[in-house]
Formats: structure tokens, C-alpha cells, sequence
């Protein structure tokens, strides 16, 4: 019998809960957050007036990575994050090219 | 919620699976959008929003796996044949066989350095999950290096761990970049780190294993999976393994450590981020005088660095690097050059005219220089004597550009019989 180690360092432990959903309707702030890349803000103006058009009086915020002086492939950190969180009810980021 | 485009459906579930919320939303629409006809982005953001209000207001509360901590686990396997296809068949692998890590195996080379097995490196993007030194340790054994190895391995993942490396950013990056791993100072005679002839080829098996190891916990600690987190369209060899060491012997300028600010007695590694070797040709001319040799290095040098084909130019930002031949370094030399010269000439012509860099591509945030100053373009002489000399343009992007790292190399008093 070989024995030998696990080479990803490890396996998790613990959890905590997290909550998906969000009430939405008049008066609900939707942020949306693009990564950056070309397109990606322009795409999500488009998804914000549909889903006005889906959803009357729902409000938007707006952000890009670049706004926020951040690569699109890295974590918003958490500074950053409670101030999204504090902004709108729900957040839409894109992701991708 | 993400609004994921179809070619990154796999790394936004890694993604989500690494920081613990597997279960967070996605919409997927085609890929790209960037680019897209008018028309199509419309009709996908018009699919997107009934299926974004059914994902947000449907979902239910559910459980995520952040980890709280994280030990290096173990598992048995009847023999080593068997350990190696476990490992293959769990991703754990480069694609070639690799070292079963064996608890001796990895105590020996954890007696190398003067660390905790438990000491905590840094989180390695794009997983986040933490390398400790056991954990780095691991993986090395997996690329086969030996106990003399090891110091230089971890610095290397130290320097990766800076945060001035964007090491989130480049094992994502469509880009086609490596960290090169250049080796300074003693430790390259004492771990047998090349510098010569075929240097960054195989038949060295420290500069095989120590770049290797390198790659193997950037996969495997950073989870980077090809298509799936690791997005670099084609890649290239250099992902295998990407070091080798400094002819500091061979070179008649300072040694590049020197240049970064470290004495020359001093270990170390530095890494940044690059492409494959472009191999430059210069054919001295018989007519020519000194300073016409060099200057004809110098013009092909440029030529090669200062190319609409690489980052550099449109970023305007990095560290490219230049390895002189030893042959081609003495020409310089006697052509008058020192490492400032030679890095000053070819910050003033490795460019491309401003315009036809927005012509191609729409936007060049930079004004068409390959790096912010001089300074920044590290030359350093390695390989055999001859006619080519080798540039890597580099990634250049990321919040710090991808600034190349300078660590020290730390080891264990006689781990080289010191």
C-alpha cells in the first residue's frame, strides 16, 4: 500500500449559508457590474432595459471593474463589496468576453 | 447573479465553486458578445432578463463550502502504478507522470528549508486556496525535485504570491504567458541550475523540475485548468516548466540580481510573466566595427521587442525580457554598451507608431513604447555562444502591470553540504 499526499493542499471545512434571492419589484435597485472587457457595459444597458421593461419602477446602478480599479479576472475585495452590497438589493455581474 | 458567456461557463462554475457559492446563479449566453453584431448582443440580453428575474427571484437560500481551513489531506492506493493514475485521473498532473508524493518524499524536501510545514505562503489565485509550505512541498516531490531544489521553489511561489505579480490575472488571461523563472547568485552552481547551451530545453533536470514544480502548484493549489480557469487560448511549452539560470560568469555587464538592487553573493529567483522565446537573429558583419555590431544587435533586438504582435506595445506596460548570447552580450560590450545603454536604446526604438496600434485594435492605452521606463526591460545573458539571442515579450496587463518579482532564495544550513 502507497500512502501519499494531497497535492491541492488540502480539503475544506466549514460552511456558512448564503442567501439568493431577492425581492423584485417597484422601488428594487439592481446594480450591474461589468467586467470591462468590450461590450460589456453596453450589454448590460441593454439587459437593464429589458428588465425595465419586465419590471416596471425597478431602479439600476452601474459599475464597471475599470471604475472600480480592478482587472476582470480578480475578486472585488471586500471593502469594495460592502459598498456593492449597500448599494442595490441584487447585483448582475458579467463574466466572460 | 453572473451573466456568463458560453466559453466561460466552466471557469465562472470553478470560480464559484472556489470561493464557496457553487450554488450562485448563472445565465449563460452565447459567446462573445464583445464584438457581436448589433443585433445579437440585443437578442441575448433580451433572452437573458426573463431568465435573470426567474434565477433571482426563484433561488433559495442554500449552503456554501467556504473553507475555514484547509490540511493536506492523504490518500492510500495499492501501489505506486496505482497512485499515479489516481493522480492523473484527478487533474493532478501536467499531462506527464509525476512523482508519487509520499510522506518521505516530501520530508525530505521540507528538511531544505527553514520554514513550518504549516507557514502560509499566500492564497493562489485563481482558487484562492492557501500554499502552505507542505502544500508547496507536494507538488515539487510531484515534479520530481530533489531536496536541493526546494529553496529555489518556494521563492519562486513567494514571488508568484506578490501581489504585484497579478497572479489571478495571469493564469486567467486569454494571453498565452508563463512565469519565467531566472535563477541568481549561488544557488544556481549549488541546485545545479543551468545557464548554458539549451538552458531553457530539456536534459537539465533542475531547471526541468524546479519550473515544473512551480507550474504544478499553480494548478493545483491555484486550481488553473485549461478552458476551465486557465483560459490562455493556446498556451505554450513554457507551461510545463520556464527556468533557468543566469551566466553571471559569461556575462560582461553586472548581474541582473545586482541590477534589481541585491548583492551579488545574494541567492535568488526572479519571475515574471511571459511568452514563449521569440529567437532573435543577428549575424555580425565583417565590415562592421564595434559599434556597428552592436548596434545591429541592438536594431534586431528592437525590432523583435517593439512588435504589434505583443502586449508590450499596445500596454505600454511590463517587464520584457532580453537573454543575450554570451557571444552577442561581448559584442555589446565592446561596442561600448553597459546594461543601462542597452536597456536605453531599446526603450527608445522597440516601439510602434501609435496609430497603426489604434488601427489594428481600436485602442492603445500606451504610446506605443513596450514598458513605462528603461529600467523595466531586464536583460540578462544565458545559453550558448552564437548567432541568436532570445526575447519574451510579457503579459503587461493587470493592475500592476505584471511587474516582475525578485525573491530571496532561504535553505536549510547544509542542505548543499554547506
Amino acid at each position: 500500500m502507497v500512502e501519499y499526499l494531497d497535492a491541492s493542499g488540502g480539503s475544506a471545512s466549514g460552511g456558512e449559508p448564503y442567501a439568493l434571492r431577492a425581492d423584485v419589484g417597484r422601488g428594487t435597485v439592481i446594480g450591474l457590474l461589468a467586467n470591462s472587457f468590450p461590450g460589456s457595459a453596453p450589454f448590460l444597458d441593454l439587459v437593464a432595459d429589458e428588465l425595465g421593461r419586465l419590471v416596471e419602477g425597478v431602479r439600476f446602478e452601474r459599475w464597471t471593474k475599470d471604475d472600480l480599479g480592478l482587472n476582470a479576472s480578480v475578486l472585488v475585495p471586500d471593502p469594495t463589496l460592502d459598498t456593492l452590497v449597500r448599494s442595490c438589493d441584487a447585483l448582475v455581474t458579467a463574466y466572460g468576453h | 447573479m453572473a451573466i456568463v458567456t458560453e466559453d466561460f461557463e466552466a471557469q465562472a462554475d470553478f470560480v464559484a465553486a472556489s470561493e464557496g457559492m457553487p450554488d450562485v446563479p448563472r445565465v449563460v449566453v452565447p459567446h462573445p458578445i464583445a464584438g457581436a453584431p448589433d443585433d445579437a448582443v440585443r437578442h441575448a440580453a433580451a433572452a437573458a432578463a426573463p431568465e435573470i428575474l426567474r434565477r433571482l427571484t426563484d433561488s433559495e437560500a442554500a449552503v456554501g463550502t467556504v473553507a475555514a481551513r484547509r490540511e493536506v489531506s492523504t490518500r492510500t492506493a495499492a501501489d505506486d502504478a496505482t497512485a499515479l493514475d489516481e493522480l492523473h485521473a484527478a487533474g493532478r498532473t501536467d499531462g506527464l507522470p509525476v512523482v508519487v508524493p509520499t510522506r518521505d518524499r516530501v520530508d525530505a524536501l521540507l528538511a531544505a528549508v527553514p520554514f513550518d510545514p504549516a507557514d502560509d505562503l499566500g492564497r493562489v489565485g485563481p482558487s484562492h486556496r492557501r500554499a502552505t509550505v507542505e502544500a508547496v512541498a507536494v507538488n515539487a516531490v510531484m515534479a520530481g525535485c530533489l531536496p536541493g531544489h526546494f529553496p529555489v521553489v518556494v521563492a519562486a511561489v513567494r514571488a508568484v504570491l506578490d501581489p504585484a505579480f497579478d497572479l489571478t490575472e495571469v493564469q486567467s488571461t486569454t494571453h498565452n504567458v508563463a512565469p519565467l523563472i531566472v535563477v541568481h547568485g549561488p544557488v544556481r552552481d549549488l541546485a545545479a541550475v543551468s545557464s548554458g547551451t539549451g538552458a531553457l530545453g530539456p536534459g537539465h533536470r533542475a531547471n526541468a523540475c524546479i519550473g515544473r514544480a512551480l507550474r504544478l502548484v499553480l494548478m493545483n493549489v491555484g486550481g488553473a485548468r485549461p478552458g476551465i480557469s486557465d483560459m490562455a487560448l493556446l498556451g505554450h511549452p513554457g507551461k510545463f516548466t520556464y527556468c533557468l539560470a543566469e551566466a553571471e560568469e559569461e556575462s560582461p555587464f553586472e548581474p541582473m540580481h545586482v541590477a534589481r538592487g541585491l548583492d551579488a553573493s545574494t541567492s535568488a529567483v526572479t519571475v515574471v510573466g511571459c511568452e514563449a522565446p521569440h529567437s532573435v537573429i543577428s549575424v555580425p558583419r565583417p565590415d562592421l566595427g564595434p559599434a556597428g555590431l552592436a548596434d545591429a544587435i541592438l536594431r534586431v533586438l528592437s525590432a523583435g521587442l517593439g512588435t504589434v504582435c505583443a502586449n508590450n506595445v499596445y500596454a505600454g506596460r511590463g517587464n520584457p525580457v532580453v537573454v543575450l548570447n554570451p557571444g552577442h552580450a561581448r559584442l555589446l560590450a565592446a561596442g561600448g554598451h553597459d546594461r543601462a545603454s542597452i536597456q536605453a536604446a531599446l526603450h527608445a526604438h522597440a516601439r510602434a507608431a501609435k496609430d497603426l496600434l489604434v488601427e489594428l485594435a481600436g485602442v492603445a492605452p500606451g504610446d506605443g513604447s513596450i514598458c513605462e521606463a528603461p529600467e523595466d526591460i531586464l536583460v540578462l545573458v544565458a545559453g550558448g555562444d552564437g548567432l541568436y539571442s532570445a526575447v519574451m515579450p510579457t503579459w503587461g496587463a493587470g493592475e500592476h502591470g505584471n511587474r516582475a518579482i525578485t525573491e530571496e532564495v532561504v535553505w536549510t544550513p547544509g542542505t548543499y553540504g554547506d
